[in-house]
């Protein structure tokens, strides 16, 4: 029987596991090697959406910054629409108001000429008799006689006073076109009941502030019926000692009036219609040829935006006055 | 004389009344006194006077003699309150206090009103008439202490500061 091979030497099976070890060895390096660099080229991939989404972050913040500017411009470009064109109308009815007190003159030089009337004159000579000379002693008199003395004192006076109630009945007519005006009007609500009502008239501010000192004319009327129309709004809601507030924004003036009742959507309904009926009907707008109209608008467009600075001299047009005056 | 037959625009309304013109506007929507145009008769000013109960009180009265006008001011006006015994429901129009003087006693006088609404001396409500005032029950001897010069209010000594 023969051998098929001589058996292995110690060292020969030695260095088979030798060489089989190293052959293992660098298949697992290779492996290694293959993976370390496909966690390279993964990491690499990494830093670069890293860096792709950091500048999508940035890109992000700044399509958020333009949002809000074009947010925040789009009230402040609302807010200086609304008084640009309240100046403006301001200032129509300022040359307006003009033209009605020349009509308002010739008007009243005509009254005069009535009073050259022979019965008004006759009429006045009696009534200031009656005062210069009469009515001084008229409590020495005796009772039936200063009776009829009175009695006739009256019915000269109540006829003068037909005579040139009736010569001023009619409110001064302009011939003019045509001209609209605006009353900005906003009810505040932030709790759900309207708290103020705000309101910002077409008419310098001095039309109230400094009424004293200047001849009450068109802007006035325009501004009392306005008036008038909250107060009615006011005794609506039943707040009937609800009491404005004056001041200035931007040389307009600026009515608040408290209110802390009513609901909201209600209020600012019964503001329009009754401004806008008060407006319609109100004979020296007409003949001053002037439609006001009740524009609500948002009561954060009666504001400036938040971060804008107002000037100083601005602010100091803005202080409130009294009511009381 | 002609003045007294014709009627009157709401400036001159104003005038006559003491207030200003759209206060005038008020009253005439509270107590219907609204004609077609913006013009009063003389009565229908009279009458709002009456319902609005405004009154001239610095007609006729002069103001405690002192040596600073503005605290004469708050002196007089406290001391109208007290004499007139405008306690509690006893009200009267808040600018009667002041109503013909000078400008910068009319905001003395309110400020202190202020400070005294603030220490609860004094009472305010809201009415058809115009704002109300009183003083609150229990305060008379207080305000007439310092009406009569007898107390120094050291709040209210600040309003006369320095004028």
């Amino acid at each position: 029987m023969a051998d098929a091979s001589p058996p292995r030497g110690v060292a020969d099976a030695l260095g088979e596991v030798t060489r089989r070890q190293g052959e293992e060895e660098a298949r697992h390096r290779a492996e290694l090697a293959e993976v370390d660099q496909e966690v390279e080229s993964l990491r690499t991939a990494m830093a670069n959406l890293q860096q792709q989404l950091q500048a999508l972050g940035k890109f992000r913040e700044e399509l958020v910054a333009r949002l809000e500017s074009v947010s925040t411009g789009a009230s402040q470009r609302t807010y200086e629409a609304i008084f640009q064109a309240l100046r403006e109308q301001a200032q129509a009815l300022s040359g307006r108001a003009a033209a009605v007190a020349n009509v308002a003159r010739s008007h009243q030089l005509s009254v005069d000429e009535q009073l050259e009337d022979e019965e008004i004159k006759t009429l006045l000579t009696e009534y200031q008799q009656f005062k210069e000379q009469v009515e001084p002693h008229i409590a020495s008199f005796p009772d039936s006689y200063r009776a009829v003395l009175e009695g006739k004192h009256q019915e000269v006076q109540e006829r003068l006073r037909e005579a040139l109630g009736d010569a001023g009945a009619e409110p001064p007519e302009v011939e003019a076109e045509a001209m609209n005006a605006d009353v900005v009007v906003a009810v505040d609500a932030p709790q759900g009941v309207a708290e103020v009502v705000m309101m910002v008239l077409p008419v310098i501010e001095h039309v109230q502030t400094a009424w004293a000192e200047r001849e009450e004319d068109l802007q006035t009327w325009l501004a009392a019926r306005a008036m008038q129309a909250v107060y009615e709004v006011c005794h609506a809601f039943g707040l009937p000692g609800a009491q404005a507030m004056y001041g200035g924004h931007q040389g307009l003036l600026a009515v608040e009036v408290e209110l802390g009742a009513g609901e909201p959507a209600a209020v600012r309904t019964a503001l329009s219609e009754t401004l806008d009926r008060v407006f319609a009907s109100a004979p020296e707008l007409q003949a001053a040829k002037v439609e006001v109209r009740a524009q609500p608008v948002d009561v954060d467009h009666l504001f400036p935006p938040e971060d804008e600075e107002i000037p100083e001299e601005a602010e100091a047009a803005d202080e409130e006055v009294s009511h009381a005056g | 004389m002609l003045g007294e037959l014709r009627p009157l625009g709401l400036s001159d309304a104003a005038r006559s009344l003491g207030v200003d013109p759209f206060e005038v506007v008020r009253l005439m929507v509270a107590f219907e006194k609204l004609h077609e145009r913006l013009l009063l008769k003389h009565d229908d000013v009279d009458a709002l006077r009456e319902a609005a109960g405004i009154e001239d009180w610095w007609r006729e009265t002069k103001l405690p003699e002192d040596t600073n006008r503005l605290r004469a001011a708050v002196r007089g006006a406290l001391h109208q309150l007290v004499s007139r015994r405008l306690i509690g429901e006893v009200t009267t129009r808040l600018d009667n206090l002041w109503r013909a003087l000078a400008l910068d006693q009319q905001v003395a006088i309110e400020q202190a009103v202020m400070m005294l609404l603030e220490e609860e001396k004094l009472l305010t409500a809201a009415s058809p008439r115009g704002v109300q005032v009183s003083i609150a029950p229990g305060a008379e001897g207080e305000l007439d202490a310092i009406a009569n010069g007898e107390t120094e209010h050291a709040e209210l000594a600040m309003l006369w500061q320095g004028s």
